[in-house]
């Protein structure tokens, strides 16, 4: 009985795989999920009949009907919510930093830097982006930059392909640090009390983020500096959007403020929420815009709203997610009879695997966690690696391929079709690259973690 | 409705992404009236507004860039004389060929908040987007501007990536290419070209080369109309507020 309920689980998880790899809804596509994956275990518990099985997974083949229903439904949502307000206050903070003028300031004082060399600019926005992204999160904040710098990369005739590219990788590299993004991840690694099993601050995966980081900036800068070494400059008549008047007076010292919650966190130990606030405020103040009580309020609701309705999208599949991962732990019995001689259970093989498959984190595949990757995540835990290797492992893929380069990332769609190129062209300039960052990466996840 | 359409329907609403967010729409302005005031516009309107678009426009003072805009147009008209005369023709087809460029002319682009008109790749290619002009030229008899006349439309964008091309072949001696300003403090030093000179230059040589009595320049407004009125009305409302500063001293 648990293979025929193991096959009917892999025939679901592939139905997923290609209703992502389709555009399918995703939201949609998680729902449908949970409910498939609480119902064929919960029918395989109620014939299955060999001893060993039942006894090896107490607690989850034993499980009661109104139980499984209740983690999957109730539990798992009602889990996220710390994650949810995290992303609410990252957007408003995002929002500060727009209105404020300091994100378009930051970006003017690096093309000022760099001036009409395409290498140089190249390089220097990609630092900042990768600086901006590293606490700002959402689809609204990367719009909202990269109306700002994709037409100066374009004006100073570098491909659109390339500018596209650079920029969207420079996005990714930050998230390896962003609070936000990986708070998503943590959340995938609860413990049964609900408590999670690895934090922002354990310092051996914050190290590992940053070099992470660094790995990927690095590639951003090669493949700038490769690109351009031919010189095939393009000069392109084109209208973007009308240009607003400047926000105001941007100081220098608010130049800090991007990072400054990250910074607070990490050193100071200062929670996310009040480093977004104190950030906001910090900004806010030193730009000027808390003049009289009643601007303040006026700014912080404002601010506010916007940054919600940034995250409005992405709040409606993150609460789909959990019920997803918690039906996934439902079905780690029928996948390990199944999958459980097959798989290795050698971090070196699956280290491998995982360098050698990275573009199957590509178009919400079995490789990232923004996809099929949660049941992979389940199936993995249940042969027993250690926390940080199997976080480690699952988010290289599904940041350096799905929110740093893949079409059905929001962003990431949006920022191809400004740029007028087509999926191919973006996926051949930025896929080899991507891919030599994930293997780097795997390599050094293995020493680190394996 | 049928069973089949009513299955489709179901399944597209399972299958599209999310759900697209309501447009704002602007009040329409008669596309005469957005003609005669773009045509009103002089060439230091237009640079003030390609000004608007550069990287490095906090650097300059307003007289600055009235100095410059005035040295790129004069570069811009000089250089068609030159070219018209070195090639013994003012038919930019003509020239293309004679300087050894390949025209390319896909249809390609489509709207988006990035309208593509023409393009010139390093170091002999010129692409004139088709797709623009026959949209536009649907519009010339409602507008009543001849810059919208289709043959007219792929001279004044091809004489617009041309004087690119001149600018690379002249790159020694070209205004727009040996004008430099000053990035870093002593004793360091990054000199940097100013991109929208070249742009303003590229308009002037267009016009000046064809005979053209307003600037090629309205022509961002009036193409991108074709695609986004909304979008259209902005680039509007951006000159008219670069204008009305610039009449108010700002």
């Amino acid at each position: 009985m648990e293979y025929v309920i193991g096959i009917l689980l892999l025939i679901t998880f592939i139905g997923l795989a290609v209703y992502a790899v389709r555009g399918g809804n995703l939201m949609m596509g998680m729902l449908i999920m949970g409910v498939l994956w609480t119902a064929l275990p919960l029918l395989g518990n109620t014939f299955a009949t060999n001893p060993d099985f039942i006894a090896a997974y107490p607690g989850v083949t034993d499980i009661s009907f109104v139980d499984a229903i209740t983690n999957v439904f109730q539990s798992g949502p009602e889990g996220w919510g710390s994650v949810m307000v995290n992303v609410v206050f990252g957007a408003w903070f995002g929002r500060v930093l727009l209105q404020t003028g300091i994100a378009d300031a930051l970006i003017r004082k690096a093309v000022e830097l760099g001036g009409d060399k395409p290498v140089i600019i190249c390089v220097l926005l990609s630092i900042v982006t990768t600086a901006i992204f590293s606490t700002l999160f959402g689809a609204g904040a990367v719009v909202a930059i990269g109306v700002i710098i994709l037409p100066i990369l374009m004006s100073l005739g570098i491909p659109k392909n390339l500018s596209i590219g650079s920029f969207m990788l420079s996005v990714g590299a930050g998230m390896y640090l962003n609070p936000v993004l990986t708070g998503q991840f943590l959340a995938f690694f609860l413990g049964d009390d609900g408590k999670q099993l690895i934090t922002y601050d354990d310092p051996a995966r914050l190290r590992w983020a940053g070099i992470g980081l660094a790995v990927q900036l690095l590639l951003v800068v090669i493949m700038c500096i490769v690109s351009l070494r031919k010189k095939k400059t393009v000069h392109a008549w084109c209208a973007s959007a009308a240009r607003k008047a400047r926000p105001g007076y941007v100081p220098s010292i608010a130049l800090i403020a991007p990072v400054l919650p990250v910074v607070l966190l990490v050193v100071f130990d200062i929670p996310i929420i009040l480093g977004f606030t104190i950030g906001s405020f910090y900004a806010l103040t030193v730009c000027g815009k808390l003049k009289s009580f009643r601007g303040a309020c006026r700014i912080l609701n404002k601010d506010f709203y916007d940054g919600v309705v940034d995250t409005a999208p992405l709040i409606g599949f993150l609460l789909m997610i959990p019920m997803f991962n918690k039906a996934a732990e439902l079905c780690v019995p029928y996948f390990n009879a199944l999958l459980g001689n097959v798989i290795p259970n050698n971090t070196l093989v699956i280290s491998i695997a995982f360098a050698l498959l990275a573009p199957l984190g590509l178009f919400r595949g079995p490789l990232t966690l923004f996809g099929c990757g949660a049941a992979t995540l389940g199936i993995l835990k249940g042969i027993g690696f250690s926390t940080p290797y199997l976080f480690a492992l699952m988010v290289i893929p599904s940041i350096t391929m799905n929110v740093s380069i893949c079409m059905t990332q929001s962003w990431i769609a949006w920022g191809v079709s400004y740029a007028k190129v087509s999926t191919r062209e973006h996926l051949k300039k930025t896929l080899p690259y991507a891919w030599i960052i994930c293997i780097i990466m795997q390599a050094i996840t293995y020493v680190m973690f394996g | 409705m049928g069973k089949t359409e009513k299955l489709k329907e179901l399944f597209c609403a399972f299958c599209s992404g999310s759900t697209p967010a309501p447009v704002k729409t602007e009040p329409e302005l008669p596309l005469k009236e957005m003609v005669r005031k773009l045509e009103s516009f002089d060439e230091e309107d237009w640079g003030l507004y390609a000004f608007n678009r550069e990287p490095l426009s906090g650097k300059f003072s307003a007289g600055q860039k009235r100095q410059y805009i005035r040295k790129a147009n004069d570069c811009g008209k000089e250089w068609a004389e030159r070219i018209a005369e070195e090639y013994h023709t003012r038919r930019p087809g003509e020239i293309a060929a004679k300087m050894g460029i390949r025209v390319e002319t896909p249809a390609v682009p489509v709207g988006g908040e990035l309208v593509l008109f023409a393009q010139f790749v390093q170091p002999d290619e010129i692409t004139i987007f088709t797709d623009c002009l026959d949209k536009a030229s649907s519009m010339e008899k409602e507008s009543g501007c001849q810059l919208l006349n289709r043959e007219r439309l792929f001279e004044i964008l091809l004489a617009h990536e041309l004087f690119h091309a001149v600018e690379e072949r002249h790159e020694q001696e070209i205004y727009t290419r040996t004008e430099k300003v000053e990035l870093w403090r002593k004793p360091f030093s990054n000199k940097s070209s100013i991109a929208c000179l070249s742009e303003i230059a590229a308009m002037a040589f267009a016009a000046q080369l064809l005979g053209l009595t307003v600037s090629p320049y309205m022509l961002d407004v009036l193409l991108v109309r074709a695609y986004d009125r909304n979008m259209a009305a902005g680039l509007f409302e951006e000159i008219c507020r670069l204008t009305e500063e610039k009449m108010r001293g700002q």
